[in-house]
């Protein structure tokens, strides 16, 4: 019995996919690759994105080759049982620790910045709230709710690094090259882990039309978020010396909180702050439904309601595990950022060869 | 249905559980307009906070009027405390203040100029880690003690003090004699390897250059040939903002005046506008007023010539206007036009490389040479090994200045005064 | 005890129950296409008024034709008796064999009687006479409801002069009656008690004759109703000043004089147990989709109520998701808008007894809509639109974004601004949120005053309000004059909201983003905003998603947020998924171009 996840088009799967993609440009990491690339990150984010684009490539022929299945359903047919449930779990925690280290990281920025008194329980109940409540209305009215959502967000986005356009200064872009080329190069290419949720298009490859949507969203959503993602390094990097950007918590934020035009339109950035509420919400959202999703299709389950409430507790420890922000940002968002694409690359690459070597392939289209 | 139902009454009901602990109503903060710091007497910092004292005379209905613009009902409180750093002492000051103090809303950081002489950067850069420092706040560098600044700045004109304070700093725009820097750029080019800081240079006129009685003078002194609190002027606000504070790292080394200010700011092309006096081409008496304005970015070249010392070229584009002709040659017409415009250029010239000369004097890169330089290095360790700010010294600048007169003002021409004798 | 099972339920699993409200509006392959008349209509007794004679004579077996089909048409207040006669005679036709009319004329007389239960109940009026002097029939109505002028003036002279039988040959009375005789425009034959009563409760006089099993049911209706007048809820400067009234009769009328096309259909089926009130459903027959009219069809003859009055009631039967605060059907009052409804391929639902059509299906952005947007110049219904979904904005989110700025985020204030509040808040005894919610509930209270208030003492009322909202409270020190501010831009905005229940919901929405404003600030806000978001994104009207045209994304008509040209509103909004998308053909300047236009015209239009 599979579960009637509902069916959405490329525009709301492209939304979904930038949206839990993008998101980072908002917190710690990008201030933090600074340090390993100076200001030569948006190069580097560039090269993450090809990189991704082309790993995304070897995912769409593995999904090709067994047309209208997930990628839960992938492993399990190409591996067997045993591995193939293996390697979904890996899949699943994966997606989980994903979701709940943006969520540690939105709460802390936003405590940092914002509530400095609020307990952060509340703000992280607040958001699992609202991930449970839009998992248990399902996986259609996220997809609706960020098509919704995305045009806003993109424009408050563009609009906020327009009005930035004051602070910006072209010569902190230079030296070019940043720490070098070779590092650029490199940590471009461990980096790519930051484009590893455009892997939730695999988990909910039975919801789009076909495997040729799948491809399109893909290809779209990398370059939409690569150009979300390259704009915004590209913008503080301008806006501020890379010494001082190393030492910036959420920079983009900062850019936020620099806007200002006269007495009157100063001091913004609370209205900013809507832009990072929502795509927190959504993006973490997305994250944990696609959690819950790959697990009950795991265990083949009919429905998936009844395990949100548990991984709703999951979602919430481990968002409390790390002790302090600096674990955060250098132990468990850097692991994620850095080793991601282990898991969101190496897996599906490796079902591929597998799957070729075994001719396993994919059986009729049950959409 | 009910049970999506349940769970968001129970689960909204955990806010109401918890109250809210970041709430505060708006007239539970005290808002701070200005932060000052000076040396302490009894502990190592003395801080400075203005605060409004939000005593409405209307009863609310005309809430903003302050009816009480003479000595009796102060709208402002100033308030001095000697800590160890900034914000103990602000929690200091909340043992007898019985609001929360706010300094989102600040506007000016004062510094006075023995602490900034003394090295300030490892002050500032910590100071800048509170969410509630704004990056656009603006920064001061005071001859004297903060507070008896900080005293001095009352609106003169309205009774808006934050207009005040933010209208004072548009005044760059108007006569560029200070270079308006914020908190964030100030901190920026402290930290970075590029370029030197600087700030708006304050001072507390007490009106003494100006003499009442006394022999009257044909001597001419540049409009901006003062440094801040120097104006013989008397009456108005007392507070003076004139010229800049240049700093090497975080240590300030110089002082440049108005005029030196001016060339700054051309230098680095943030000039807006303001009006020059020279002396006639013709009849040194006369006095000739020009509007100078910024007609683009400056030129600047940079080359590594000689064992790797900066070699910089920088061409500065002005135009302007004629405001004002004593003389009553024919400047508007195409032949004497160019005579004029070269002794502007000359004049302007001369003020430029002045400025530069004591820049390098200094070894403070506060024109941001560094910033172009950068472009000729392409990893940040080349550029860091050069050690840009070191060798600036050693850097030969030449300066050329290009300045076109586009309009004449609302005269064509200028016809001689007549008298009886002629 | 309800809440002890609510919280069991919330940790126990049960298997998810199959609702039937999963009827869903997905893309088919035969969308989009020109589809025959369907037949699945035809066989619920579809009347088609006029040209589908060939499906009429197919599906109506058991229908009566007395009539002409032309004249049928022209009178087509007949055209509802004879519909409600059908569904309700296939029902009845197992259960009352006694229930057929007895040829013995006092033995019909006593039925009746009993029934009606006269003597006690005197609004029934038994009129007995004799036609033509010689056959013995009586007339039954309720007085009041009829037309007596056409009692008195023709029907009983006619049937009461002298000679009238004579040409009476073998035929039964009754046909030769309604054949020769009664001067009434639309009668018919009956043959059941049960109807007969039905017919005389809605106002028609009922003949019958000795010794005919059959009786005749006549149009008299003239019962008192309220002429058409301009309308009370719904004003626009421009364009039509009329409304429906309470007679559905009337109401049809005014929708079928704006669309003259022998498409549209006009369904009637009975809904309330006892009251029967009539559901007319309108759509235009080869553009609605058949599935949202089945389905239409489907939830009205599923309710069972004793009583249904007015379209308000309908619309609670049979909307998708009851706990949501949206409306899920569009109410107007006005034919005109009413008509456009139709044209775009919504189906319209008009109840006797209230003023109001109801449209479905709906998306968010429809609610947001007035007829005046289309008939004015493309600019100005852009920008009305665009002030609406900025009184909207303020309606929603203006006192929580206020309480949530000067609670958690006074840096954003302008510092001018700020201590101008924080100066008219010193004298105030209130936290904000308290004196918000005072002026919230304060000019609610107004406003439902407003309505309830008798109107001779309704100028009290704005005195009351602006010098108790406005003066007094700021002036006594309850509450700040920026507050005041806050709440009557907040109440402008709402007036804005051209949808009545919209506006209700909205009213209610405002509060929550008062308190989440309170508790969490922007925060609060943001959470409050994601999860309606979410919740709205998930209500379905009638198969389709609440936010269509946006989210989920379809090829939609540009006539959505901003109200584009005209000229360029081609096609009919594709989340109907009406069976003919093309509303128009190419309008670009059609009067310059001298002879091609004509034909791609008819080319394009050929199909509607």
């Amino acid at each position: 019995m599979e579960i009637n996840e509902g069916k959405f088009g490329v525009q709301e799967a492209v939304c979904l996919a930038t949206i839990s993609m993008s998101t980072k440009i908002f917190f710690t990491s990008p201030a933090f690759l600074t340090n390993y690339v100076g200001n030569a990150g948006w190069q580097m984010t560039i090269i993450s994105a090809i990189i991704s684009i082309i790993v995304f490539s070897f995912v769409y022929i593995l999904l090709k080759r067994f047309p209208g299945k997930d990628i839960i359903q992938i492993y399990d047919i190409s591996f067997g049982r045993l591995i193939g449930f293996i390697f979904s779990f890996v899949f699943a925690a994966a997606f989980l620790e994903t979701a709940a280290m943006l969520l540690r990281e939105f709460v802390d920025v936003i405590k940092v910045y914002v509530f400095r008194e609020t307990p952060p329980d509340i703000l992280i109940w607040t958001v699992v709230i609202a991930a449970v409540l839009s998992s248990f209305l399902g996986l259609e009215t996220l997809a609706r709710i960020s098509k919704l959502t995305a045009y806003i967000l993109l424009v408050t986005y563009f609009i906020l690094l327009l009005l930035a356009i004051p602070q910006y200064n072209p010569t902190n872009l230079f030296p070019f090259f940043g720490y070098g080329i070779d590092k650029t190069l490199i940590h471009g290419i461990r980096r790519s882990s930051a484009y590893g949720e455009v892997m939730i298009l695999t988990v909910f490859a039975g919801s789009l039309q076909g495997t040729g949507y799948i491809k399109k969203a893909g290809f779209i959503s990398l370059i939409f978020s690569c150009l979300i993602l390259a704009l915004g390094l590209l913008a503080f990097s301008m806006a501020y010396p890379y010494e001082t950007t190393q030492e910036l918590i959420a920079p983009v934020y900062v850019l936020a909180r620099g806007i200002k035009y006269g007495t009157f339109f100063q001091r913004l950035d609370p209205i900013f702050l809507f832009l990072w509420i929502f795509a927190s919400h959504i993006a973490i959202s997305i994250l944990f439904y696609c959690a819950v999703s790959c697990y009950s299709k795991i265990f083949r389950l009919s429905d998936l309601r009844p395990i949100i409430g548990p991984m709703a507790v999951l979602l919430y420890t481990l968002a409390m595990l790390p002790r302090d922000f600096t674990s955060v940002i250098e132990g468990n968002v850097h692991a994620i950022r850095e080793y991601g694409w282990v898991i969101f690359y190496v897996l599906p690459l490796i079902t591929l060869i597998v799957a070729a070597i075994r001719k396993k392939k994919g059986g009729t289209q049950n959409a | 249905m009910r049970r999506i139902l349940v769970l968001i009454l129970i689960l909204s009901g955990l806010p109401a559980l918890t109250a809210c602990y970041d709430a505060l109503e708006v007239d539970d903060w005290a808002y701070v307009y200005t932060m000052g710091v000076d040396k302490g007497i009894s502990n190592k910092l003395r801080i400075t906070v203005q605060l409004p004292t939000m005593k409405s005379s209307g009863g609310g209905i005309d809430g903003g009027g302050q009816s009480s613009t003479g000595s009796g009902n102060k709208d402002f409180v100033v308030i001095s405390l000697d800590c160890p750093t900034f914000y103990t002492g602000v929690n200091m000051i909340n043992s007898s203040l019985s609001r929360k103090i706010n300094y989102s809303h600040s506007k000016y950081f004062v510094v006075s100029e023995d602490i900034a002489k003394e090295g300030m950067g490892n002050l500032m850069s910590a100071f800048v880690r509170d969410r509630q420092i704004r990056r656009t706040m603006h920064m001061i560098v005071v001859k004297g003690k903060a507070r008896d600044f900080i005293k001095e700045i009352n609106p003169v004109l309205g009774t808006a003090l934050s207009k005040t304070q933010e209208g004072m700093m548009n005044m760059e725009k108007v006569n560029g004699f200070f270079d308006d820097n914020d908190l964030g750029s100030f901190i920026d080019d402290i930290k970075s390897h590029k370029i030197q800081p600087v700030s708006v240079l304050a001072a507390i006129n007490d009106f003494s250059n100006y003499k009442k009685e006394g022999q009257p003078t044909d001597e001419i002194k540049s409009a901006g040939d003062y440094y801040a609190g120097e104006l013989p002027r008397s009456d108005g606000n007392k507070t003076e903002y004139l010229g800049t504070a240049i700093f090497n790292g975080g240590k300030m080394v110089g002082e440049f005046n108005g005029d030196e200010t001016r060339a700054l700011l051309m230098i680095k092309g943030e000039y807006e506008t303001g009006s020059y006096v020279i002396h006639d081409p013709y009849n040194s008496k006369l006095l000739d007023t020009i509007i100078v304005n910024q007609q683009k970015k400056p030129d600047t070249k940079i080359d590594f010539k000689k064992e790797g010392k900066p070699d910089i070229e920088v061409k500065i584009f002005l135009e302007g206007e004629i405001q004002a002709l004593q003389s009553t040659v024919n400047y508007e017409s195409m032949e004497y036009k160019p005579i004029l415009e070269n002794k502007v250029e000359t004049f302007l010239k001369e003020q430029i490389d002045k400025s530069i000369s004591k820049a390098l004097a200094l070894n403070s890169d506060v024109f941001g040479f560094g910033e172009k330089a950068s472009m000729k290095f392409l990893t940040i360790q080349d550029w860091e090994e050069y050690k840009w700010l070191e060798k600036f010294k050693d850097s030969s600048i030449k300066t050329e200045v290009q300045f076109v007169i586009r309009r004449t003002g609302t005269l064509i021409k200028t016809n001689p005064t007549k008298d009886g004798k002629q | 005890m309800s809440i002890f099972t609510a919280m069991r339920k919330l940790f126990i699993y049960s298997e998810p129950k199959i609702h039937n409200l999963g009827f869903e509006l997905l893309e088919s392959d035969d969308e989009g296409a020109l589809q025959p008349p369907n037949q699945t209509q035809a066989n619920q007794n579809t009347k088609n008024s006029g040209l589908n004679n060939n499906e009429m004579s197919k599906g109506n077996k058991n229908a009566i034709k007395p009539l002409g089909v032309s004249e049928w048409n022209k009178s087509r207040k007949g055209d509802g008796e004879n519909q409600k006669l059908n569904p309700s005679q296939t029902q009845n036709q197992n259960q009352a064999q006694n229930d057929t009319i007895s040829k013995d004329l006092s033995y019909s007389l006593n039925v009746l009687k009993e029934k009606f239960g006269v003597p006690k109940n005197e609004d029934i009026v038994f009129r007995k006479f004799k036609i033509g002097k010689k056959l013995d029939c009586f007339m039954i109505y309720v007085e009041g409801m009829i037309d007596k002028n056409s009692i008195n003036l023709s029907m009983l002279p006619t049937l009461m002069s002298k000679d009238i039988l004579e040409d009476m040959g073998k035929q039964s009375p009754v046909d030769f009656l309604i054949e020769t005789v009664i001067p009434v425009h639309n009668l018919k034959k009956e043959s059941l008690y049960g109807e007969c009563i039905k017919q005389v409760l809605s106002g028609a006089s009922v003949l019958f004759v000795e010794g005919c099993t059959e009786c005749i049911v006549m149009e008299t209706r003239g019962y008192e109703k309220r002429s058409v007048e301009s309308p009370k809820t719904e004003m626009v400067v421009m364009g039509a000043q009329e409304a429906f009234t309470e007679n559905l009769r009337t109401n049809l009328t005014l929708v079928r004089r704006i669309l003259k096309t022998q498409k549209l259909v006009t369904e009637l089926i009975p809904a309330g147990d006892i009251n029967n009130t009539m559901c007319a459903i309108l759509y235009l027959d080869g553009v609605a989709s058949p599935r949202v009219v089945q389905e239409v069809i489907k939830r009205i003859k599923s309710i069972k109520t004793d009583l249904i009055i007015g379209s308000g009631m309908v619309e609670q039967f049979i909307e998708d998701r009851p706990l949501m605060l949206f409306p899920q059907v569009l109410s107007t009052e006005r034919p005109d808008r009413t008509a456009s409804f139709i044209m775009d391929g919504q189906v319209v639902i008009i109840t006797e007894g209230a003023p109001f059509s109801m449209a479905v299906p709906v998306t968010f952005f429809r609610l947001l809509h007035t007829s005046e947007d289309s008939f004015t110049r493309w600019p100005f219904g852009t920008f009305l639109r665009l002030l609406r979904l900025f009184g909207l904005f303020c309606a929603t989110l203006l006192p929580g974004l206020y309480v949530a700025m000067v609670m958690f985020h006074p840096e954003m204030l302008p510092t001018e601004l700020l201590a101008s509040i924080v100066k008219s808040k010193e004298l105030v005894p209130f936290p904000t949120l308290l004196e918000v919610l005072i002026m919230e509930i304060a000019f609610e209270l107004i406003r439902e005053g407003g309505i309830r208030i008798p109107s001779i003492i309704g100028q009290t009322l704005g005195i009351v309000g602006a010098l108790i909202l406005g003066q007094a409270a700021v002036s006594a020190g309850l509450v700040s004059p920026m507050l005041v501010i806050i709440v009557s831009v907040t109440a402008l905005g709402s007036f804005a909201i051209p949808n009545y229940s919209m506006g209700l919901a909205i009213r209610i929405e405002r509060f929550f983003f008062i308190i989440a404003g309170a508790f969490l600030g922007f925060f609060g806000i943001a959470f409050v905003i994601f999860t309606l978001g979410c919740i709205t994104c998930s209500i379905k009207s009638f198969g389709i998603p609440f936010l269509t045209p946006v989210a989920p994304k379809t090829k939609a008509n540009p006539d959505v947020v901003l109200r584009t040209p005209i000229w360029m509103q081609d096609k009919r909004p594709d989340p109907f998924q009406t069976a003919n998308r093309q509303k128009q053909g190419k309008n670009v300047k059609n009067w310059a171009l001298k002879e091609e236009p004509k034909q791609k015209d008819d080319n394009s239009n050929g199909n509607k």
